[in-house]
């Protein structure tokens, strides 16, 4: 098996639900103890949260699910500065643009990757 | 390019500048004023060969009449001269135009005459006074031997008749010649029209020497021209003569119980083969050469015509029967040997002038095959090495963007007091600490939606690349190998103009290179 179907077979596996895309921004206070570069578990980060964990206390700011169909449901927080709802709707169209790339590649390349 | 995912391009651009250096490819930086450059080494040397015989080029060591001669910038300045004499346009190539004006000066073998001459070249009116046309005069003439200090020319310089008396004797003594042949009605020293055309219309002239009365007139006064021209016309009929001065062959003669070398004239050795190859009568033991019109006759209506070979037809129990009986008499049999020895090494020797012939066809055309197809090499490679450069930055910006995807959780201070993170799925989280003030909300989102972008351009990069290199790995499979890459790379201008356009965009964006948690640590360019 050629490299280029190798990525392109991990790639395909690693996009396991492309049919929904959610955004949610949160504000709280975050202690991060692996380093700014090390790699971790964000939804670890949120489950010691959700658990109120003395070291992150959380609440949700904004949250946005978008469908692939084009449904868009969307939760403001009524204290959300400008900032922070800037921030949710530039992670909801960077999501958004990541998604539609991916399939867009996965569309156009893997029959060519196939015959490597 | 340090991924190893990405080596075959660097293998791809290593072996590009490999077959470069070697010349299996020609190198695109280079450029060339060269007009002559497409044209296969065969096709120069027959040019370069005409215009040493016009007198346009020496014989010298320089003008040697080399392979690689498209090269010469001498060879172009001749070119030029020749155009500007015969009014074509004067850039230096010798295209078909300038070959069909050197053959019609040139050619003894297609009839040439001036109307002819207008309908293909729309020669100049005054063309007894043009400098090329005098040149090919001066070379018919010399040819024909009316130059009176013939044995003792090497090179000519000037062609004019009014400054060159040896031409203008010449061209008198032809004219003399012409007159006897009953082809002009009065002589002259110059080249006036009349003259002009009897000079070149070959064939004519020719035939007036198979009358019996004509050939008579000239036997004597023109011998030496006679010679000349039977050589011009067994050399164009692939004996083993050359046109102009006599030559000799050393070949083995039988004195007595020894055999000794001995120099013999080659127009009397061609000219008696070709008496005995075409049925003539000539004395075997003959050392002058004696010429009749029955000889430039049979010169003259060669090949024989259909109907004459259609009356000698004869069936095979006839000739059984004469050879039979020409084989009971010892003396008849001894020349039928003889005959039949000359007869074998004729054909032999037909056969190697054949394969001769074939084999310089090939020449020519594996000549012209390679040149051919290193052109259009040259024109691939120079669009595809332009492309390449492209693919390049195109591979850091994919490289870069595919590293986004290595990460899951994203701050770009320290302490981080804003954190982002994508799932698999491209979902999307942030954390921001509170009391976290806007301008650093934004300049980090800014930060990690540029990964972002570079992440959607690079995979769209990827995507052309992928095609791409599909393509290319298809041709270089195939026998023609790299030729087929290199048309395959410069064909997909599409995928190409694409991957540019993404390039553009993602270099539009600002990247904060002294953040120790910026994504990139070289600046794209």
């Amino acid at each position: 098996m050629g490299k280029f179907q190798q990525a392109m077979q991990k790639l395909a596996e690693g996009i396991n639900d492309l049919s929904k895309l959610d955004v949610v921004t949160y504000e709280g206070s975050v202690v991060l103890t692996g380093g700014t570069t090390a790699p971790m578990k964000f939804s670890e980060v949120m489950s010691k949260a959700l658990a109120s964990d003395a070291e992150v206390q959380a609440k949700i700011l904004a949250s946005t699910q978008t469908s692939i169909d084009g449904d868009i449901v969307a939760f403001y927080d009524k204290d959300i500065t400008n900032a922070q709802r800037l921030a949710h709707e530039e992670l909801v169209k960077a999501g958004s643009e990541s998604r539609k790339a991916t399939i867009a590649f996965v569309k156009s390349v893997i029959g060519d990757a196939a015959d490597l | 390019m340090s991924d190893p995912s990405f080596a075959f391009m660097q293998k791809l651009g290593g072996a590009l500048d490999d077959a470069t250096s070697k010349h299996h490819l020609p190198n695109p930086a280079e450029t060339s004023s060269n007009p002559n450059q497409s044209d296969t080494g065969a096709y120069i040397r027959a040019v370069r060969a005409r215009l040493i015989e016009l007198g346009y080029l020496g014989v010298g060591k320089k003008a040697s009449n080399r392979v690689k001669a498209y090269s010469d910038s001498i060879l172009i300045k001749k070119i030029k001269r020749f155009q500007q004499d015969v009014g074509l346009k004067v850039d230096g190539w010798a295209g078909a135009k300038t070959w069909q004006v050197l053959e019609c000066l040139m050619s003894f073998e297609n009839q040439q005459t001036l109307s002819h001459w207008q309908q293909v070249w729309q020669c100049p009116n005054t063309l007894q006074s043009n400098p090329a046309v005098m040149r090919a005069a001066y070379c018919r003439l010399y040819a024909m031997g009316f130059f009176a200090d013939w044995d003792k020319m090497t090179t000519r310089t000037h062609v004019n008749p009014t400054i060159n008396t040896a031409f203008r004797d010449a061209i008198l003594r032809f004219s003399h010649f012409a007159r006897r042949l009953s082809l002009v009605s009065k002589e002259c020293d110059y080249l006036c029209q009349d003259l002009l055309s009897v000079l070149f219309d070959y064939d004519t002239l020719l035939t007036k020497l198979r009358e019996p009365s004509i050939f008579n007139a000239v036997e004597h006064n023109f011998a030496q021209n006679l010679h000349a021209i039977t050589r011009i016309e067994l050399w164009l009929i692939g004996y083993d003569i050359m046109p102009g001065k006599e030559q000799f062959k050393t070949v083995p003669v039988r004195r007595g119980k020894k055999r000794v070398k001995k120099q013999k004239a080659k127009t009397l050795l061609a000219i008696k083969k070709f008496c005995i190859d075409y049925g003539l009568t000539y004395s075997a033991n003959s050392t002058v050469l004696e010429l009749n019109p029955v000889i430039f006759g049979a010169l003259t209506t060669l090949p024989p015509e259909t109907d004459e070979l259609e009356q000698a037809e004869h069936s095979s129990d006839e000739i059984n029967e004469s050879v039979a009986q020409i084989l009971a008499r010892p003396h008849s049999r001894q020349t039928f040997h003889r005959q039949f020895k000359q007869l074998a090494n004729g054909i032999f020797d037909g056969i190697k002038r054949a394969a001769r012939w074939l084999w310089s066809m090939i020449k020519r055309v594996v000549t012209f095959s390679r040149e051919f197809i290193a052109n259009i090499a040259r024109y691939v490679s120079k669009t595809a090495r332009k492309y390449y450069l492209g693919i390049v930055n195109a591979f850091d910006i994919v490289y870069s963007g595919l590293s986004y995807l290595k990460q899951s959780v994203y701050s770009f201070r320290h302490p981080p007091n804003i954190v982002f993170s994508r799932d698999n799925d491209f979902d999307q989280f942030c954390l921001i600490a509170p009391n976290t003030s806007s301008v650093h909300i934004l300049s980090d989102v800014e930060q990690y939606t540029l990964g972002t972008k570079m992440y959607a351009a690079g995979i769209k990069i990827l995507a052309h690349v992928i095609k791409i290199t599909h393509k290319v790995i298809q041709s270089v499979s195939n026998p023609v190998g790299w030729l087929l890459a290199m048309l395959s790379l410069s064909n997909l201008s599409h995928s190409i103009a694409a991957i540019k356009h993404e390039i553009q965009l993602v270099q539009r964006h600002e990247l904060d290179l002294s953040h120790k948690g910026a994504l990139f640590n070289n600046r794209i360019s």
